[in-house]
């Protein structure tokens, strides 16, 4: 489709593209997790899902040698 | 959670019996906290996806949707561990992701400079991650990333 936006138009479109960019801007950077601490303290809960406890399942596994040319999809390799 | 028995099939519809129990009641006392301004919800990649302790637990919180949307607003985060480099961390992610949607949780990725999809994590065997530099990168900036938009949430930002 032939685009009908004029020179006007396309200048106020950019206009508001300079706006929009000013006032994220104006918003700052990211707020840093320890420039904030001191206003507001919150807990984070992380939550393992794996079934083994202390150990991942990898390196509880009994672990093969893949011979050169094997199959990968043999048993032994990992999922 | 290794140790907990978690019924997921509650999502179907499906109640505990008579006299049933399970440990999510104090799990989920935990997550619902006022405090608690983000989770982070880890597993192991099993043939592309997460564990099945993982996903009932996801299907056990549905306890919390019902009980008015507990988990609303916090913040989300999502972790994977896979054997090999490109084990379907992603996939995992996603799958978490998902079911933190269906709570109401703001869900977030790693921030910046990673920036991508969640902490991916490789685990070739040998049970020290700490070797897989990208990976561990990926963790520390989700974890900074939930608490920079808990904190930003809980300031009312």
């Amino acid at each position: 489709m032939a685009s009908k936006a004029n020179r006007r138009k396309f200048l106020q479109a950019a206009g508001l593209g300079v706006a929009a960019t000013a006032a994220l801007q104006t918003t700052g950077p990211a707020v840093s997790a320890e420039s904030t601490s001191a206003t507001k303290r919150v807990k984070i809960i992380a939550v393992s899902g794996s079934p083994r406890k202390g150990k991942t399942t990898a390196a509880a596994r009994p672990r093969q040698s893949i011979p050169s040319g094997s199959r990968r999809n043999s048993s032994s390799w990992p999922t | 959670m290794a140790d907990l028995k978690l019924n997921g099939n509650m999502a179907a519809g499906i109640p505990l019996e008579p006299g049933q129990q399970d440990d999510f009641p104090e799990l989920a006392t935990k997550l619902a906290a006022r405090d608690v301004g983000g989770i982070i919800v880890g597993s192991p990649v099993y043939f592309g996806s997460m564990t099945s302790l993982c996903k009932a637990f996801l299907d056990r919180c549905i306890s919390l949707r019902m009980r008015h949307f507990a988990l609303a607003n916090k913040v989300g985060g999502a972790l994977a561990v896979g054997a090999v480099r490109n084990g379907g961390q992603e996939l995992t992610l996603q799958g978490i992701q998902a079911a933190m949607m269906c709570q109401e949780m703001v869900v977030v990725a790693d921030g910046r400079p990673t920036a991508h999809t969640g902490a991916t994590v490789w685990n070739s065997g040998k049970d020290d991650i700490s070797q897989d530099e990208f990976g561990m990168s990926t963790v520390k900036n989700l974890g900074r990333r939930v608490a920079e938009v808990a904190l930003r949430m809980a300031a009312g930002k």
